[in-house]
């Protein structure tokens, strides 16, 4: 609990400890003294009580000296004690009372001894008067009758007593003092003894308290600042090598805005480009067009030559049928021929001239028939060449088809390739703008490296300075320590 | 290689030739007298016929059927009004036949005539060309071969087939 305190606690706790032992040794020496005092006073009261019932007795003997004296001489000279002491008598009396008020055994006996005085006094006067008016022999007896000398030694007796009550009180008083100024011996000797140790243990306690804590301060304060110096070491290495990385950072930029230039000539170069390539492309595709027309024109023509070709081939058709009848014509001759020869050979003599020209109507007619035969294959020839052709034709005019198809696939791709090209030359401007924004952003974070690189420098120069600090605060350290505990510093 | 166009024009002009020629030319009167035939086809087999066998030549003529009549006897048709029974020859051959019997040669002996598939043109053999075949009862309707070429054509003789139908 007390570890835990702070120093000013600590010190605080320490001296209130001190002080209070010393305000309480104070406390009992105080109430002691005024003890001793107020016995003082109770003593100088009692000696005042004895001393008054001292000169009541005395006062007393003054007076009956004197009715003693002016009975025996019968001098007036002699009454004048007698005179003096009555009014001395009452005042040491109520003197008494005063004194004697806290005292209820010194009343009592005062209270008993009041009538014996007035009796005794009344006593003496009568004896005064009685030796003035009667001269000496009736005071004489009257004196004999002893009543004057017993009541004088009730007083004197009371009196006494008195005394002695207040004697033993004033030993009372002394005894008590003497118990009073014992103790307080006791107890400045204890308490200055007690005191004496209880400070130097506290003393004793923080002097080592402190230099526990202070000294693990110093030593917590000694490690922190070797620490920091590692520390301030480190952050010195570390802005040397921030602001090596920040130069080089700094050099790459650089090449990096001079490439960013050179990418935006490009994209600039590229937009160009592309915008003549846009052009020649709206130039195809004005010529694939322009081909689109001239094969729709193929394909017309192509159209035509089918059906001219077909024409053809009805014509060799009709000319077929014509070649059957010549045909047919030329059997029917050769039939007729045979029979004529027949009939010929059957008319004897008169049909042999008939059989020969019979026979050359038949050759005639065989000749017919094979020049039609010849011409019917010439046709057939020409009908399958007919047909070939308008099958190639049409192949041709399918392929124009597909040709046409193709252009106009062809016609669209050129429109797309226009359109991409368009896109591509936005593109390409948009890159430039972009490339040109990003120089000049790139313009201003090398600025930005160039005042990092600054601060870094500025950096090392401060870890520098803190180093320094460190070092001076690692002295001071060590020093504090030498100062708090020598045992512990190196 | 000579183009269609011009080939056939030359061979328009042959025939032209030829044509005049016939008309031009004597008449030649042949001295050796060949023999007549006519070159005829059942149908991949290729026959002859002697002109002296036949009295007429005739082609796409009308037959007419005729009910209850047997296999050989396609009908009746008139020649020259004559109304004559027209026989399949290559049935009458004994071979079957499902061809169409397009033409009909008349036979000079009797009034029959004989119908067969296809008619090749006529034939003057010289007589020392004609082969006489030996008799055999496959060949019991012919009398000779012809030989043309590779081709052998043996000559039907009508007066058997005759003979068979009206025995």
């Amino acid at each position: 609990m007390f570890e835990n305190m702070t120093v000013s606690k600590k010190l605080f706790a320490s001296f209130g400890l001190a002080a209070l032992t010393l305000l309480l040794i104070a406390g009992i020496s105080y109430r002691n003294a005024n003890l001793l005092i107020e016995t003082e006073g109770w003593v100088a009261h009692s000696h005042q009580i004895r001393t008054e019932l001292a000169n009541l007795l005395s006062e007393l003997k003054d007076a009956e000296t004197g009715a003693r004296g002016y009975v025996i001489t019968g001098d007036d000279s002699y009454l004048q004690p007698y005179q003096s002491a009555l009014p001395a008598i009452k005042a040491t009396v109520a003197d008494l009372k005063t004194l004697t008020v806290h005292n209820p055994d010194q009343q009592r006996r005062l209270a008993a001894m009041m009538p014996l005085i007035e009796s005794k006094l009344a006593e003496l006067n009568q004896t005064v008067d009685l030796r003035r008016t009667q001269g000496f022999d009736p005071t004489l007896k009257l004196i004999l009758t002893n009543r004057g000398k017993t009541e004088m030694d009730q007083i004197r007796d009371t009196l006494a007593e008195a005394d002695q009550a207040e004697q033993a009180v004033l030993q009372q008083w002394s005894e008590q003092a003497h118990a009073n100024s014992d103790m307080t011996m006791s107890v400045i000797f204890w308490g200055g003894l007690i005191g004496t140790v209880l400070v130097g243990l506290i003393g004793w306690f923080i002097s080592r308290s402190l230099s526990n804590q202070i000294g693990g301060a110093v030593g917590q304060v000694r490690s922190s600042s070797s620490e920091l110096q590692a520390a301030a070491n480190q952050q010195a290495s570390g802005a040397k090598e921030q602001a090596t990385a920040m130069a080089e950072i700094s050099t790459t930029i650089s090449e990096l805005l001079a490439t960013s230039r050179q990418i935006a000539e490009s994209a600039q170069r590229v937009a160009h480009n592309a915008e003549l390539t846009a052009n020649s492309a709206r130039s195809g595709h004005t010529t694939v067009d322009l081909t689109h027309e001239s094969i729709t024109g193929i394909r017309l023509q192509v159209d035509q030559i089918v059906s001219h070709m077909l024409e053809l081939g009805k014509k060799s058709q009709e000319i077929g049928a014509v070649l059957d009848i010549v045909s047919e014509l030329a059997e029917q001759t050769n039939i007729l021929a045979i029979n004529a020869t027949i009939e010929a050979a059957g008319a004897g003599d008169a049909g042999k001239r008939f059989v020969v020209v019979a026979e050359e109507i038949r050759k005639l007619a065989d000749r017919v028939g094979g020049s039609t035969k010849e011409v019917r294959t010439l046709i057939d020839d020409v009908r399958s060449a007919v047909n070939t052709t308008v099958m190639a034709t049409e192949t041709g005019s399918k392929a124009v088809d597909v040709g046409a198809r193709q252009f106009g696939d062809v016609a669209i791709a050129f429109k797309e390739i226009a359109d991409l090209v368009t896109t591509t030359t936005d593109a390409a401007r948009e890159i430039e703008l972009s490339t040109k924004q990003q120089s000049s952003a790139v313009e201003q974070v090398n600025t930005a490296i160039a005042s990092v690189t600054q601060a870094s420098v500025e950096t090392e120069t401060s870890a520098g300075q803190t180093l320094q600090t460190v070092s001076q605060m690692a002295v001071l350290s060590r020093n504090l320590l030498r100062i708090i505990q020598p045992h512990m510093a190196v | 290689m000579m183009p269609a166009s011009s080939r056939a024009a030359q061979r328009a002009a042959e025939l032209r030739l030829n044509f005049d020629r016939s008309f031009a030319d004597p008449p030649s009167v042949a001295d050796a007298a060949p023999q007549g035939f006519l070159a005829i086809r059942l149908d991949a087999q290729h026959f002859a016929l002697r002109l002296t066998d036949i009295s007429g030549l005739f082609a796409e003529k009308k037959v007419t059927p005729i009910p209850g009549a047997d296999e050989y006897l396609l009908g009746i048709a008139g020649f020259r009004g004559v109304v004559t029974p027209v026989y399949n020859l290559k049935r009458v051959l004994g071979q079957r036949s499902a061809a169409a019997t397009r033409w009909l040669v008349v036979a000079a002996a009797a009034r029959v005539a004989l119908a067969f598939d296809g008619f090749e043109g006529q034939l003057r053999i010289a007589p020392a060309a004609i082969a006489t075949a030996q008799r055999t009862d496959d060949q019991a309707f012919t009398n000779g071969v012809l030989q043309i070429g590779d081709v052998l054509r043996p000559i039907i003789d009508l007066s058997r087939v005759l003979k068979a139908l009206h025995p």
